[in-house]
């Protein structure tokens, strides 16, 4: 299966790769599974009290697809308001990365991640 | 069954009394379709046999004198006898179809490990390459583990004991695993 050329980018080329201090009071962390495929995806947001998303960081070691959509959701996210976040779909990314049919998992995967790091940042704020 | 041709009853894909193949049901279960029982515990060899008997009953090559509607249902029952083949041939995807009626998980949604085995599984796909041996040893026990689990799992099922409810769930455990033992084949 051929990947896509922002997939290929993407992948030789991760934006955001790396971790945030899973302790701090302003970082929110997910760490969710595909059971589709096996691969597991930590994306870890900074929030800064306005509610805007000051940085992200992803690591995966899955295939090239689950790289580049948690890629790309990093420089999605940034920048954006928590509530901006939480509207991101898996399509959003499945269609800019034109991921086949057999990949969409991977962009499901960075969706959820998102909303899992969001939940445990509210979390840690309740 | 009626075969929708003579309304006489029919068993199995083609009417004894007439020679006329029956529409394939799209939901029809792959061990229906081969003749076999529903088991995980499936013979290689009973699986290859029933293929074979049904795959000539339906072949297209009968039916070349036959009206397009009957070529048709030739080629969709040729279709589904080798789906169900190769679904029930493979033991995971066999286990994953009597556990859930399909032979792979939803590329959505789908069973959720536990917090600490998804942890676990991040710390063995990360030290992939920095720690092979120590990683495939890891694998091979916690897969030794779930072959384990899943052979009682079933086990208790054909003699009618317990449900499939959580094989899934074991299923999704070993693809977790293959994805580190990949890494480790990688590095």
């Amino acid at each position: 299966m051929a990947y896509s050329q922002k997939v290929i980018d993407h992948y030789e080329n991760p934006q955001n790769v790396g971790s945030l201090d899973k302790g701090a009071a302003d970082v929110g962390t997910g760490l969710v599974g595909a059971p589709a495929c096996g691969d597991v995806m930590k994306l870890q947001l900074k929030i800064n009290d306005d509610g805007i998303i000051e940085d992200a960081k992803f690591k995966t070691f899955g295939c090239g697809s689950a790289i580049a959509s948690s890629s790309l959701v990093t420089t999605m996210v940034k920048g954006k308001s928590v509530d901006e976040a939480m509207e991101i779909k898996n399509s959003d990314i499945a269609r800019e990365l034109a991921l086949p049919p057999v990949k969409i998992h991977c962009s499901v995967l960075a969706e959820d991640a998102v909303k899992a790091a969001i939940a445990d940042y509210r979390k840690k704020k309740s | 069954m009626v075969c929708w041709k003579c309304h006489e009853g029919v068993q199995g894909p083609v009417c004894v009394g007439c020679g006329a193949i029956q529409p394939p049901r799209p939901d029809a279960d792959y061990f229906d379709v081969l003749g076999l029982e529903r088991r995980y515990h499936l013979d290689g060899r009973a699986l290859e046999k029933a293929f074979r008997a049904v795959s000539r009953k339906v072949h297209p090559d009968r039916f070349t004198k036959r009206a397009a509607v009957e070529r048709r249902m030739s080629l969709q029952w040729t279709a589904t006898v080798n789906t169900a083949r190769r679904v029930l041939k493979d033991p995971v995807t066999r286990a994953h179809y009597l556990a859930t009626g399909t032979a792979r998980p939803p590329e959505r949604g789908g069973p959720q490990p536990d917090p600490d085995f998804l942890e676990e599984m991040f710390e063995l796909q990360s030290e992939a390459r920095r720690a092979p041996e120590a990683v495939r040893d890891r694998v091979n026990t916690l897969r030794a583990d779930l072959d384990q689990a899943l052979e009682a799992r079933f086990t208790a099922w054909e003699a009618g004991e317990g449900d499939l409810d959580g094989v899934d769930l074991l299923l999704a455990h070993l693809r977790y695993l293959a994805t580190a033992e990949r890494l480790v084949d990688q590095s």
